[in-house]
Formats: C-alpha cells, structure tokens, sequence
C-alpha cells in the first residue's frame, strides 16, 4: 500500500469534520429532521469522493458507512435517539485523529466494522442506552490497536519529523480586495513614473496621487491583515461541544448561550485563546455551577447556564465566560492561600486580590480533585497564555449567583493599537489593551501611605508608581507629591488597579509590531519594538509584567 | 573534477580564513568574515532598559530591528570619543547583533599556520570568545568567536 501524502488534503478533512461537527451540535436528543440528514449526507458523500481521489479508501468506506446509516434514518427503518448522536460524535473524532495523523505523513486505519456493527444494532433498536456505547469503546480501541500494528510495516517512517504546514480558510472578498488595491497602487506607481520622467514632479497631480497612495497603502494593509483574521466561530462550536460533554460527564444540567461568534481575531490568537478558554469552562461547570438539587434548593433554576460572549472593541475583543453558579468561595481560597504562604493572616485583602490569588501556581480549592478539571496546574497557565498575549483576564464574582470571567484580548498581534508615551526624554509604546484608563494628575491629590504615594480614584486608593522609576531612569529621591501636566494610566494587576506616571501622552497609533532578536526575547517587561512615523525604533512595554512583580532584579 | 570545480574548491578554502580585521583603542581583533552579514557607519540607538552597560540599544537597520552592543565597553577598553566607529553586523544561527568597533582596518586571509591558539599573553577580556592570535608580520591579531560574545544571559540585567 502505497499513499501519496498531500497536504492539500489537509483543510479539505478540516473543512468537513467541521461541516459535520456543525450540524452534530445542532441535533437534539429526540429527532433529527430531514434537513440535517441531507446536510450530514452532503458533507459524506462530497468527502468520499475526494477521499477515493487521494487514494484513502478506507476512509471512504468509512464515509459510506455512514451514509448507509443515513439512508435509513431518513427512510425511517432506524429510529433516532441520544445514543445515535453519541455515536456521531465518536465517528468524527475518529476522522479528527485520522487528519492528525495523516498531517505527520501517517496513515491511521479506520475501524469500518465499527460503523457497521453500530449500524445494524441501531437498525435492531438494540443499542438504546448511552452507557452500553459508552462500553464498547475500549474494546473498539483495542482492535483499532491491533490493526495500527499490523498496518505500520506500510508507513513510510522517513518523514515522521516532518512539521505540517498551517492552513487559513479566508474569505474570497478579502483577496478579492486585496487584489484591488494592489492594482490601483501599481497603476498609480505608473503615474507618478510617468511624472517622473517628465521631469514634472511639481503638477498638482503628484500630490494627489500620493495622496490617494497613502490611502490605498492604508487600505491594503488593513485588508492582508484581515487575512489573519478569522472568527471565533470554530472556537465556540469546540466550546459548545466540550461544554456539553462536560456537563454530561459532571452530571450536571446545563443551558449554553453562545453570542458573537462573528468577532474576528489573528487566527494565531484564537489558537492560543482555545485551550485556555477551555480550562476556564471546564472549572465553571465543574465547580461554578452547582447540583440541580442544591440550586433548586438555593431557588435557582435547576439548569444551570453558562453564557460565553465575544464583544469586538476598537483594537480588542472582549471574552465573557459567566456562570450562573455558586460563585467563587472567599473563605476557602483565602485558607488556601494562607496556606501556600502568598499571603499572612494580617493581610487585608480585597475581593478581587482574593480572586486573582487561583492564578497562583498549583493554587487548587477544589477538595476533591475531579476527572474534568484537573489538579490546579491550569489557571496559572491561562494567566500566562492570555498576558503573553498582551490581553488581561479580570474575575467577578458574586457569591450564589455565579462568576464572570473576563478575557480583554488585542485583535491581531502584529499590528496593534498603541499609546505612545514620553518619559524622560524617551517615548515608549504601550499597548492600548493594556489600560484601563487614563487620568490627569493634576485632579487629583496625591496622598502617601506607608508603602509609597496613592491617590483616590472614585472612592478607591490606588498605588502611583513612577514608570521612570521602575525603567530605571530615574535618579532623584524625591517623589513628587503635586503633579503639573504628567498623567497617568491605569492598569488592572491581579485584580488591583495600579496607575503610572507618565510625563506625556503623545499619541494613539496603530503600530507594526516588529520581533526583537533572540538576545532580547526574554527580558521580562519588553515585548517587542517597532519602527516608529519618524523612523526610529520605538519599545513596545508590557506593563503587566512589569507592574505584576514579574520583573526581577539579577 | 574539472578545473572550475577545483577553484571552486580553493575559494572556498580561501573564504574559510578570510578575517575582517577591526580596531579597538589601537589593538587589532579578527573575525571570521562568515559570521559577518554587512558593516554599517555609526548611528545613535534607542538605550532599552533592564540592559547591561555595554548594551547600547537598538536600531532600524532597514525595517528590522537590531540590537548594538559596545564591544569596547564589553572587552574593557577606553574609549576614544574621536572615533566615529562602525557597526558590525553578525549574523549567528539565533539573531543578528549590531557590534560597535573604533576602526575598520581590512580583509585578510589569516592561514591556520599563522594562528597560535595557545600564546602566552594576559587578556583583559574573557578567554571564551578568544580563539588565537593570528600573526602577520609585525601586527598581532586577536581572533575572536563574535557570536559567543553575544549571548542572551550576558546582555540583560534582569530575568522572569
């Protein structure tokens, strides 16, 4: 058996797997319409075909499979049930982990007896309960062992390192645009050639054409950044699923609200916001959400709901995950943190310094350690995730009625929307996602406490710290107490607000973010450079991590 | 193998112990003109903090940005305000770094025969990026790994 790996093939497994899980997640339990199985019927028999076409038949005979049993639903000599739609899912995971293999240039068999066992019992109105599928599953793992096994002499073993390339499924409209404006740019370059070689560069035309240039300039890089760009559809279709398996898993009723899935982000960003995201949820319905009888019993509907929300802003996308469970226990979190030492007993801390303490590494309340969500290795993971992002995370939480998680996330990594300000004599980049607000110092009077200046920001004290200071700038001793044009931004660490000062805001501009050479990579504090209007280098400061303590003194 | 490749062959040979001979308060230093991507004249650079002394910043170096150190600082040498200086760029398998120098003196072919790895002489600088002093008539060269100069645990002053 000899197969010719094509990676053109990749995105055309994605593509249906994606096709099917779509309507998967849409079934109910009870029936499946006539719609759905054509749909379902489409996807397989489209797929079939360009599997026969890449040679992978018994991928296609797994496709066929599957439509002989939609061929009966539909002509009604098998009856649908929730035993059915499991299966389903099992199918396609089985087709998931065929594309990764075959991504790595291998060839994962297909278990095509499977299908039709499941077939003809369903056919039988045997196989009514999800519990007896659930238990063939090992036994259908191990033949798919024994088969792997003796399928491996047919593998090519030479190219197993080799790294599969990444695809983007974009939207014909934005090349179809992007090929627009590279047209009038190279007709309008032929102007000003033209201009040029009559040695009349002075016309009122020139300067229109340049004119016009900047704005197609303007246009084309908007449009190859919106290449990137993708929505969050797919996350939130993985998100309803995983949600639902959970929540089946926790046997626990629950109710999913997905809104805006249509927000689009830098495809590199939604791949690193998924795991996260996930880990989030997971806990939530773990431990957020309560049993039905003790939210019936706490007068709340016996199903719980989890809404997970995109909100695009300006140059961020905002992720809400809410629960409407128990909330986040104060009392117990504090006792834990007690314990692994982050804070003493005499510390006084507020509600959103307490929650931010599960970002803490190994930070766990759970008293039992559950399948689901794991042994407290994760939060402290998504913390990192979402800050190497230059995004931020901030918790709500109100005890009885549940927790809000919320995620502030840049659009796009390479361009960014950023504050430029001066300190000293030398401006710097901060990346607008970061900032809460911005105040001017001379409102406010500025008060000292023990541990350093504070100010009264509606009704709160929150630390003023001096940016020139902490970039090592500043010499003086003396800590201005009255402040004349500086201001000052305000940013959200672990759950406290901190804000610093700043002698100017120059102004907000889109910035190209450019890498620093491996030498700077891991310097905490910087994140990047960039090239800015009047050609210098500029530094792009990640002030969490500078605030958040990350940075340390060698 | 035909006359072309034999050439070939030498120059290759040749490209091997070609140096990019450069002054540091008047001490000659080599490096291998492999590791070496352009020279360009002295430019000012944006400091970048939480970065050791001799780090002096970074530039624009055609859209890319570039790290510059101060080898002179780095070896422990005076500097000579007079000297405009030039900035090397190395390239090594991670990263490109700028590397600033007084002088640019030339290119030459330093032979193995010509190189004493092991000469008795007290360095002011560290024995890890030395690699011998090449010998041509009467000047002394210090042939020196440039990339070993610039790793990344040196530059910085701070860590996560």
């Amino acid at each position: 058996m000899t197969i010719e790996f094509d990676d053109d093939f990749l995105p055309e497994i994605d593509e249906n797997v994606e096709g099917f899980e779509t309507v998967f997640l849409e079934l109910s339990d009870k029936s499946i319409s006539e719609d759905e199985i054509n749909k379902l019927a489409f996807y397989a028999h489209n797929f079939k075909g360009s599997s026969q076409i890449a040679g992978l038949n018994e991928l296609a005979k797994y496709l066929h499979e599957f439509e002989n049993i939609l061929v009966d639903l539909k002509s009604g000599s098998i009856v649908w049930n929730s035993s059915i739609k499991l299966f389903f899912f099992q199918w396609v995971d089985k087709i998931k982990d065929f594309g990764k293999a075959y991504a790595k240039k291998e060839l994962m068999p297909l278990d095509v007896d499977w299908v039709q066992s499941h077939h003809q019992s369903f056919k039988q109105g045997t196989v009514s309960d999800v519990a007896e599928v659930k238990n063939e599953e090992p036994e259908t793992k191990s033949e798919v062992l024994k088969k792997e096994e003796l399928d491996q002499k047919d593998i090519p073993k030479s190219e197993k390192t080799h790294s599969s390339p990444e695809f983007i499924r974009t939207n014909l409209e934005k090349l179809d645009n992007l090929f627009n404006y590279v047209g009038e740019l190279v007709i309008n370059q032929s102007i000003l050639n033209n201009y040029k070689e009559q040695n009349n560069l002075n016309d009122k035309r020139v300067f229109e054409t340049i004119e016009y240039l900047n704005k197609i300039v303007h246009d084309i890089s908007t449009s190859t950044l919106s290449l990137r760009m993708i929505p969050v559809k797919k996350l939130f279709q993985k998100i309803k699923r995983i949600a639902s398996d959970v929540s089946g898993t926790a046997n626990k009723q629950l109710k999913i609200v997905l809104k805006g899935d249509e927000v689009e982000l830098d495809k590199t960003i939604v791949d690193k916001i998924t795991d996260p995201i996930i880990h989030i949820i997971k806990n939530a319905i773990d431990h957020g959400i309560e049993d039905s009888e003790l939210r019936v019993s706490n007068g709340k509907p016996r199903e719980g709901t989890l809404i997970v929300k995109a909100i695009q802003k300006e140059s961020v996308a905002e992720i809400y995950i809410e629960d409407d469970g128990g909330g986040l226990n104060r009392e117990r979190i504090l006792e834990k943190a007690l314990e692994k030492g982050i804070i003493k007993s005499e510390d006084e801390v507020t509600d959103d310094q307490v929650w931010n303490f599960i970002f803490h590494p190994g930070f766990s309340t759970a008293s039992q350690v559950t399948e689901i969500s794991g042994r407290g290795v994760g939060m402290d993971v998504v913390k990192k995730v979402i800050e190497g992002l230059q995004g931020n995370i901030i918790i709500t939480s109100d005890p009885g009625k549940g927790t809000v998680f919320k995620l502030v996330i840049p659009l796009s990594l390479s361009i960014i929307n950023g504050m430029i300000v001066r300190v000293h004599d030398e401006n710097f980049i901060i990346p607008v996602s970061q900032l809460v607000e911005t105040l001017e110092l001379k409102n406010f009077n500025i008060e000292k406490t023990g541990k350093g200046r504070v100010l009264n920001l509606r009704g709160g004290l929150i630390p003023v710290i001096s940016l020139s200071k902490i970039l090592n700038k500043n010499k003086e001793t003396v800590e201005k107490m009255v402040f004349d044009n500086e201001k000052a931004l305000v940013v959200q660490v672990d759950g406290e607000r901190i804000s610093f000062v700043v002698d100017e805001i120059i102004e907000q501009q889109q910035i190209v973010v450019k890498k620093f050479g491996k030498e700077m990579e891991e310097v905490p504090g910087l994140s990047g450079g960039a090239i800015l209007s009047d050609g210098e280098p500029g530094i792009i400061l990640n002030i969490q991590e500078i605030l958040a303590g990350g940075v340390r003194h060698v | 193998m035909s006359e072309n490749n034999a050439q070939a062959q030498l120059s290759q040979d040749d490209i091997n112990n070609r140096y990019l001979v450069f002054e540091i308060n008047s001490e000659l230093f080599g490096v291998s003109l492999l590791d070496i991507k352009e020279v360009i004249k002295n430019t000012p650079c944006k400091p970048v903090p939480y970065m050791k002394d001799y780090f002096l910043g970074i530039i624009n170096l055609r859209g890319r940005i570039i790290s510059v150190i101060d080898l002179r600082l780095k070896f422990n040498k005076e500097i000579n305000k007079e000297k405009q200086g030039f900035i090397i760029i190395v390239e090594t398998e991670e990263t490109q770094v700028g590397v600033l120098v007084d002088d640019i003196v030339n290119v030459q072919n330093i032979y193995k025969d010509e190189i004493d790895t092991n000469p008795h002489l007290e360095l002011d600088f560290s024995k890890q990026f030395f690699l011998g002093v090449g010998k041509k008539g009467e000047n002394l060269i210090n042939l020196i790994d440039l990339s070993k100069c610039i790793t990344k645990e040196d530059m910085r002053t701070i860590s996560k």
